[in-house]
């Protein structure tokens, strides 16, 4: 697979943070420096074969937690605590993925060959959030999905076009009278055949710097979410307010 | 001088260990032989607890034998300011009760798929998973929403036993073959709770580790740094 994966919103990953990520048959640690660079490795150290996610960042290097082998960024052993006054050979490393920030997402490739496929552009994070669905079934809903643009939208108003940013990746944008709001998602296959989706938004037109949305756009983004996912997980569900696909796709 | 009843695996026993380690409340710990022995079903733990549960915590005359119970006690007579029992504010106070009681909920789900995977007790294990992975929908939802006001915690804007309570089951899951990958708000409060002063580490649930400065590798780093 040489395909680049989102695996977790950009603000997901803390500098400092380390995380655990499957892309394809492949088992990963993606990790972050206090500087902010992110690495995507093999998730195995290769002293004694333990997962690296359960790992700690100490600066620029993370640090196994087993017997705390310390790797710099560029994957070579730097130091082990059993043996302080040795220099590592240069041949102790992990092995190294691509990994890429972009569209506030996090970009994984087992190949590291070309970029990921979607435009930087600037958006705010909300929320990830895994579906008991195949990734291809959940595309198709956010091809088809109506939000509430605004704390005043009702079922059936405003009206809502979609663009494929990506091959994974969906903007739908939303106008209810005065309000507009663009939700970007991203689609990323999990290993077990389901499917993990990365929100975000942009609440349009943007007028300059701001601290991104307030705290009752991303809930109700993130309740919009939740419903999304519960009618895609009960496809004969019947008795709801409203539905988040638009039904003329679902009749589709 | 509290006396507490303790095994070192259990997730409900920590629960004890850790609120009276983040309070700084002195305590004799009693181990009882709960695997392979089954102490804790035996007559002589029996009269102590007739339910053969653990912990149990014994302060004088009290006896209390229900983690939540005993989280209650200790932040209400070891927290003076009252934070980690918000006993003043009905409304926080309420959240707090309601946390307590869905962490009944982990512990009879990730809690039993973590007993079956550790000492094989007989139990439908997938069916164990499901529930743990519904209460952690829950849960998760929930911190999102938290996260977006700037809290870290279950209840408002302080960590409570509420935290506690529901702590270890979440942090232990994955002996039970329930992993985190999924949510990444619960992995932000985990390490929230990790971060509290005072926190202490159990056998699956290891502390953040922070940078110590006189470690060699560590200073060689900053030299090269620098």
């Amino acid at each position: 697979m040489s395909k680049w994966v989102p695996v977790a919103l950009a603000d997901g990953l803390k500098p400092g943070g380390v995380m655990r990520a499957v892309v394809g048959d492949q088992d990963l640690v993606v990790w972050r420096t206090t500087a902010g660079a992110v690495n995507a490795w093999n998730n195995r150290c290769p002293h004694r074969g333990m997962r690296l996610s359960f790992g700690f960042v100490r600066g620029d290097r993370l640090a196994c937690l087993y017997h705390g082998w310390q790797f710099g960024a560029d994957s070579v052993c730097r130091y082990i605590p059993a043996h302080p006054d040795l220099e590592p050979p240069a041949t102790i490393t992990a092995t190294v993925y691509g990994a890429r920030e972009r569209g506030g997402l996090i970009w994984v490739s087992l190949s590291g060959e070309g970029e990921p496929d979607m435009p930087d552009i600037a958006v705010h994070p909300v929320r990830s959030l895994a579906v008991d669905v195949a990734p291809g079934d959940l595309l198709a809903a956010l091809r088809g999905a109506c939000f509430p643009v605004s704390e005043t939208w009702q079922a059936g108003s405003g009206t809502f076009s979609h663009e494929d940013l990506g091959e994974a990746v969906v903007a739908i944008d939303g106008v209810d009278g005065d309000a507009r709001c663009r939700l970007v998602a991203a689609v990323q296959p999990l290993p077990d055949g389901r499917a993990m989706l990365h929100l975000l938004v942009d609440e349009g037109p943007d007028d300059g710097p701001h601290d991104g949305p307030a705290a009752a756009l991303k809930l109700r983004l993130s309740d919009w979410a939740e419903r999304l996912r519960w009618f895609l997980e009960n496809p004969q569900a019947t008795s709801a307010s409203w539905t988040p696909v638009l039904v003329e796709e679902r009749a589709a | 001088m509290l006396k507490l009843y303790d095994y070192v695996l259990s997730g409900s026993a920590y629960k004890a260990r850790l609120m009276m380690a983040i309070l700084g409340a002195p305590y004799e710990a009693v181990p009882v032989d709960f695997y392979p022995g089954n102490e804790h079903r035996q007559p002589d733990f029996l009269d102590l607890n007739p339910a053969g549960t653990l912990p149990v915590l014994v302060d004088g005359d009290l006896v209390l034998t229900d983690s939540a119970a005993i989280l209650t006690y200790l932040a209400g007579k070891h927290d003076p300011p009252g934070t980690w029992l918000p006993a003043g504010d009905p409304a926080r106070l309420a959240q707090v009760v309601q946390w307590l009681a869905f962490s009944q909920s982990l512990t009879a789900t990730a809690g039993a798929a973590r007993l079956h995977d550790m000492i094989n007790r007989p139990l439908d294990v997938e069916a164990a998973r499901a529930g743990a992975h519904r209460a952690f929908r829950e849960l998760e939802r929930h911190l999102t929403a938290q996260a977006f006001d700037g809290n870290a915690f279950l209840v408002a804007d302080q960590p409570t036993i509420a935290d506690i309570a529901c702590f270890p089951y979440v942090a232990l899951s994955p002996d039970g073959g329930i992993a985190h990958d999924d949510y990444p708000a619960i992995r932000g409060w985990l390490d929230a709770v990790k971060r509290l002063p005072g926190f202490i580490e159990m056998p699956g649930i290891h502390a953040l580790h922070e940078v110590r400065e006189t470690e060699p590798g560590v200073v060689a780093m900053a030299a090269e740094a620098g």
